[in-house]
């Protein structure tokens, strides 16, 4: 492979485009969310003093400089519902992940296993839930969970309960909606990592002598590696921001920082910290993805 | 095979769906011997293959191994072990850790698995490549980390299927003896699934060539090329011209055949109804002028090709047929397209070969 082919026009356009669209739509928002980060709060339109403008000229602009600050961020360790709120979205999202792959993993094995003409009406049957408004899934779990709702109704009228369980409104709550939600982006890669796998590479396994637990756990596994890292990104990082969620299913007290974020933003109209904790949950959803990339560029080296 | 067979395949059937993969097959191997399984795609020789090794089950029949019944056995627990079509190595294992997998799951002692890795290393060629990852090969070390995973275990059986389809002509005519050899060394049997006959003639010490799920012949490679028992197996190993027509006892001793052609005649053998005479390419002996022979043909040369070693004619008759002959050695006179010819041959060299159904 040598990466120093060069290109053709055509083949440079065509990479131009992608990159444009993310400098336009992520990279200059996100200046500007730091750039607003920097500021302070101001009773104005928009909400904060404003930081640098080009007509100001290199002698305003160090003026200026002297003014921005870490403040917003300073906020954010002096209290504690931030951080509070940041752990609580780890622990609601890494949860939520775990338990969408213990039951996306089964799912799409039995999937990929399953007759090779019945495989796209399941996973047809997977993709289901996404033909029906996200908001008015998350609704329909109030109705199921609240304390007078379905769930209850039911258990109350087997006898399993004398008393209503208390489920709405909780962080349990919270990870249910989140597993509902995002199970079909977990099963979609597991179920795209497993299809592709050559059944001859379990038959010669089993050949030499691995019972089928050995056969899954040193062939089966290993390679649904990829499968099983992409599912957990795609359900962990929008489970990290997620605030629609903990709206409407999460009680008052269940904080998560997506909450927290749009609380700032439209509740208290402090801009400065709403974007110091958006670059806060960016932060937090870096870590994990640049040490994964280190770690598969540091495997594919080694190879 | 009597009391030395190792595997024995009594009255096995196999049936996917509406279609009868193998017919109530039956066949014995000895010990140590190169067994090939030769056929078209389709007729069930790889089934018969995966049966042995325990990926698919019988629907009638039982396969015996070493004395065991294998009925039930999963594919763990069988004393054989497979070379894939495909290789089927392990592509997030390096080499060693992939001849090593069986050993693994056997439970030996780290030591032991290494000296034996070392030692397949060495048997295949492999030393100094252990540590690369299959998809850093090329095909025929591949094919050689293949065959060192399924040696690895020492096996009763290796079952090798269509072991070198893979392999470009060169590599695997020098691999075809390479795999003789390996298996007079470690004095294992070997059973080879392939629809090369040339792979079949130069390795095996006993062919069985198979269609539509049932054995045509099995016998040792000279048997099945001199004396093919019927049409199938004549027209698939080797190239073989056959003519057609009443066969009855010939007064003057042998038989003969009254067919387009004329008269044509045999010696020894029984004829039974729907046979035919056959007769190998290489047994014709072509003249320009007429000879004394026991059979001869007139006909004009259609295509002639320089194959190196020979030439190949092909002659048509007074029929329209077409003949297929060969002539050999630098010293054969050689013919031109157009030429008008004598093609003579003995009684002795024909093959005669059973109807269908017999």
């Amino acid at each position: 492979m040598s990466g120093r082919a060069r290109l053709s026009l055509g083949q440079r356009l065509v990479l131009a485009l992608p990159y444009a669209y993310l400098t336009l739509f992520f990279l200059a928002p996100f200046a500007l969310i730091v750039k607003i980060s920097l500021s302070q709060q101001a009773i104005a339109m928009p909400p904060y003093a404003p930081v640098l403008a080009w007509s100001d000229g290199p002698a305003i602009w160090w003026e200026k400089a002297q003014n921005l600050g870490l403040d917003s961020y300073r906020v954010l360790f002096a209290d504690a519902i931030y951080l509070d709120a940041a752990l609580s979205s780890l622990f609601v999202a890494t949860v939520s992940t775990l338990i969408a792959l213990a039951i996306g993993f089964p799912l799409a094995l039995a999937i990929a296993r399953s007759p090779e003409r019945w495989r796209p009406l399941f996973v047809m049957l997977a993709v289901a839930p996404f033909w029906t408004s996200f908001l008015v899934r998350v609704y329909a779990w109030i109705m199921i969970l609240k304390d007078e709702g379905l769930l209850n109704h039911a258990l109350l009228a087997l006898g399993l309960i004398s008393e209503p369980l208390e489920i709405f409104a909780t962080r349990g709550a919270v990870i249910l909606g989140v597993v509902y939600s995002y199970l079909p982006f977990m099963i979609l890669p597991l179920y795209a990592a497993l299809e592709k796998q050559d059944a001859a590479l379990r038959e010669a396994a089993a050949d030499l002598g691995a019972t089928p637990w050995r056969v899954f756990a040193s062939v089966t596994l290993p390679l649904s590696l990829p499968g099983i890292v992409a599912g957990c990104m795609l359900v962990f990082i929008p489970a990290m921001g997620e605030f629609v969620i903990p709206d409407l299913l999460g009680g008052s007290d269940t904080l998560m920082i997506g909450r927290q974020l749009w609380n700032e933003f439209f509740s208290n109209r402090d801009w400065p910290t709403a974007s110091a904790v958006a670059i806060m949950l960016l932060a937090l959803i870096l870590a994990p993805l640049t040490l994964y990339e280190r770690h598969r560029i540091a495997q594919e080296g080694g190879k | 095979m009597g009391g030395d067979a190792l595997i024995q395949i009594e009255g096995v059937t196999k049936r996917f769906g509406a279609a009868t993969t193998l017919d109530a097959l039956s066949l014995d191997v000895a010990r140590g011997e190169f067994f090939a399984l030769l056929g078209p795609s389709g007729c069930g020789k790889t089934t018969l293959m995966r049966l042995v090794a325990g990926f698919e089950t019988p629907d009638a029949g039982r396969i015996v191994i070493d004395g065991v019944d294998m009925a039930g056995t999963p594919p763990h627990r069988r004393p054989v072990n497979m070379m894939f079509q495909s290789y089927a190595l392990f592509p997030h294992m390096s080499v060693a850790k992939n001849i090593a997998y069986g050993l693994v799951q056997e439970g030996l002692p780290r030591a032991d698995i290494d000296a034996r890795v070392g030692e397949m290393l060495k048997l295949t060629q492999l030393e100094g490549l252990e540590g690369r990852k299959p998809h850093q090969l090329s095909g025929g070390q591949r094919q050689r980390v293949a065959l060192a995973r399924a040696l690895a275990k020492r096996p009763k059986v290796l079952l090798l299927d269509e072991p070198l389809g893979a392999l470009d002509r060169k590599l695997r005519e020098e691999t075809q003896f390479e795999l003789v050899r390996l298996r007079e060394r470690l004095g294992m049997t070997f059973i080879v699934v392939t629809h090369d006959q040339d792979e079949a003639m130069v390795m095996a010490s006993r062919i069985a060539i198979m269609s539509a799920g049932h054995i045509e012949q099995i016998g040792p490679p000279a048997e099945v090329y001199d004396r093919p028992r019927n049409r199938h197996v004549a027209g698939f190993i080797g190239e073989i011209n056959i003519f057609e027509g009443e066969i009855e006892s010939d007064p003057q001793g042998g038989l003969r055949l009254r067919g387009p052609l004329g008269v044509l005649r045999a010696s020894g053998g029984a004829g039974g109804p729907g046979g035919a005479f056959a007769l190998r390419p290489e047994r014709l002996r072509l003249s320009r002028t007429p000879v004394a022979a026991d059979n001869m043909l007139a006909g004009i040369v259609r295509d002639v090709a320089y194959l190196g070693d020979s030439m190949a004619y092909r002659i048509e008759l007074a029929d329209g047929s077409i003949l297929r002959a060969r002539s050999g050695g630098a010293h054969a006179q050689r013919f031109a397209a157009g030429d008008a010819l004598h093609c003579a041959f003995d009684a002795a060299d024909v093959i005669l070969l059973a109807g269908d159904g017999s």
